[in-house]
């Protein structure tokens, strides 16, 4: 497959990842390289062999649900670039 | 007497015998730190407040009797793990401003075991690079070879540590991110086995890869720090519920009749002759210990890198949706509308290599890709992992090169992701299978620049690893940089 300037506006539009022009040719002429070469793996005969997302045997964890959470709203809205009356703020969202 | 260039157990002895106190200790490396770091550029940030007040507190400690094991002992800590009250950047313009409102578990572990931070250390944007060249606070340097890269993405944790200006440190390892800076700078690495550290208040990069470890001057200090930071923590659900385990006590041992395993295909062409010949008389000289050696294959050692590559882009680019502009990290003032909000933010808050890893790992996970590239490197995963379990039926370490190079020159491979990617041969692997890995210095290179050695160990071979280590140690020194 051949990364072009198209494909990477597609994945960098999923990515809501705005990006310039100058990098779109730049990423599209890296990605061609890079993709190239991960594309030997299709020549791998890997039969039935089961994907391996994780190496631990992966287990529902539970606990007691014990009300553990302080009111922490002021310090942790402190993180945020724009609070208003401590709610975060966005631009509108629903046109006028 | 340079107290810089003690380690972790020598320093404890002067303080528990009051020759120093914390206080002081702390001050003769903050007094290093204001002078050296301009000239490596290691820490992104000095904590010099907290570091006085976590001094006082050790001193105070040791006085009543009460010391622990780090107790009043200056440490760095990679700026990809949370402290509260100390900036955590994770070397991005994303988050430049973030001031974390809690500390991740293996940082307040080593705080409870009194540990002072000295500061926050540099490291590629993201933990994403194998040369701390990807920083928004500049590229770190090599303390044997200012030209040269520290290595990475730990390389402030590991340059760190060779140039005193911490007494150890912890790295956090995707694909090699504490193995190759150690190896590069010549100092002990451990990345442990997959869930033997907590990763809570690790800023995710690949999850299902990410492990924290320490970086240290010697292997005793590494299995100290390992002991201080290994525990079940709830608040990691990967964490495993395995009793703490004392790694410092049986190192002096010796490695008995230890089965070496040497994998054929990482001595392959494209190792430097010097660091395979180097690791061959190491071996050789564990022989003379009682170890023995036996050639094992990894044929699917020329898959790691883009099983690696594919499966760590793809984790990241759902870890790194979390930046959106609104709860925490950079906000573009130039948006209009909550779209380009989002757009504009990430687009403006993160540099380029992270970008393009979100692009590749966004592309594998795409519709009509997922299966070709995202599933096929996962069943490439176990067939490595399965590689590594059949080796281990026929040793019990494996001895490996950590880096087909010594460290290389600054910008030599910068414009080259590809060429930089296919670095990561000897140490990927590891983490896929999710095995635990400790390198340790063996010598220097024709430059005079440090060689490391990596032990692979099955999981929870930690003791192992580190009795192994610790008598290489032993029988070919410790390695400095002059300065």
């Amino acid at each position: 497959m051949k990364a072009d300037v198209e494909m990477v506006r597609r994945i960098a539009d999923l990515a809501a990842l705005g990006i310039s022009e100058k990098e779109e040719t730049e990423y599209a002429a890296d990605l061609n390289v890079i993709i190239g070469y991960m594309e030997q793996l299709s020549g791998i005969d890997s039969g039935d062999v089961k994907p391996m997302e994780h190496v631990l045997p992966l287990k529902n964890v539970l606990r007691e649900d014990v009300p553990v959470n302080e009111n922490r709203r002021e310090e942790l809205t402190q993180c945020a670039p724009s609070v208003d009356n401590g709610c975060y703020t966005v631009p509108s969202v629903v046109e006028a | 007497m340079d107290l810089r260039r003690l380690t972790i157990k020598e320093l404890s002895e002067k303080l528990t015998k009051r020759e120093i106190s914390s206080v002081e200790l702390t001050k003769a490396y903050l007094d290093r730190i204001h002078e050296d770091n301009p000239k490596y550029n290691v820490y992104t940030c000095i904590s010099e407040e907290e570091a006085l007040k976590g001094a006082e507190a050790a001193d105070k400690a040791i006085g009543a009797g009460e010391a622990h094991a780090l107790s009043g002992i200056p440490m760095g800590i990679k700026d990809n793990m949370c402290t509260k009250g100390v900036a955590t950047t994770c070397a991005s313009k994303m988050l430049q401003n973030f001031v974390p409102p809690y500390t991740a578990t293996a940082v307040e572990r080593l705080y409870s075991n009194g540990a002072v931070l000295l500061g926050k250390l540099n490291m590629d944007e993201f933990a994403m690079g194998s040369s701390t060249e990807n920083s928004i606070f500049g590229v770190a340097r090599n303390p044997w070879d200012p030209d040269c890269v520290p290595g990475g993405s730990s390389g402030g944790s590991a340059a760190a540590v060779a140039a005193g200006l911490c007494a150890f440190s912890l790295g956090s390892d995707t694909g090699g991110s504490i193995r190759q800076p150690a190896a590069f700078c010549g100092v002990v690495g451990l990345k442990p086995t997959y869930g033997l550290v907590s990763r809570y208040g690790l800023v995710a990069f690949a999850s299902s890869l990410d492990q924290i470890g320490p970086i240290t001057r010697d292997v005793y200090d590494c299995a100290l720090v390992l002991g201080a930071i290994a525990a079940h923590d709830p608040l990691d659900s990967t964490s495993v519920e395995k009793t703490t385990e004392e790694y410092a006590g049986e190192l002096e041992e010796g490695v008995g009749q230890v089965r070496i395993g040497l994998p054929r295909e990482y001595y392959d062409a494209g190792l430097d002759e010097g660091i395979k010949s180097c690791i061959m008389n190491t071996v050789k000289l564990l022989e003379g210990q009682g170890a023995s050696s036996l050639e094992v294959s990894l044929p699917g050692t020329p898959n790691v890198v883009p099983a690696y590559y594919l499966i760590s882009s793809a984790e990241a680019s759902a870890n790194l949706a979390r930046f959106d502009g609104i709860k925490y990290g950079y906000r573009s003032p130039n948006a209009k509308n909550l779209s380009e909000l989002y757009r504009m933010s990430r687009g403006e808050g993160f540099g380029r290599e992270v970008k393009r890893r979100i692009l590749l790992g966004t592309h594998a996970l795409s519709s009509g890709y997922h299966d070709e590239l995202y599933n096929k490197a996962l069943k490439v995963r176990r067939m490595i992992a399965e590689d590594f379990s059949a080796a281990f039926e026929k040793c019990d370490v494996i001895v490996a090169p950590t880096y087909p190079t010594t460290a290389f020159k600054i910008g030599e491979k910068i414009e080259d992701p590809l060429k930089m990617y296919l670095g990561d041969i000897h140490t990927a692997g590891v983490n896929l299978a999710g095995l635990p890995a400790l390198v340790v210095p063996c010598g220097l290179d024709e430059r005079g620049m440090p060689i490391g050695l990596q032990l692979i160990g099955k999981p929870f071979t930690e003791k192992l690893l580190l009795k192994v280590g610790y008598a290489i140690e032993k029988l070919v020194g410790r390695f400095a940089p002059r300065n």
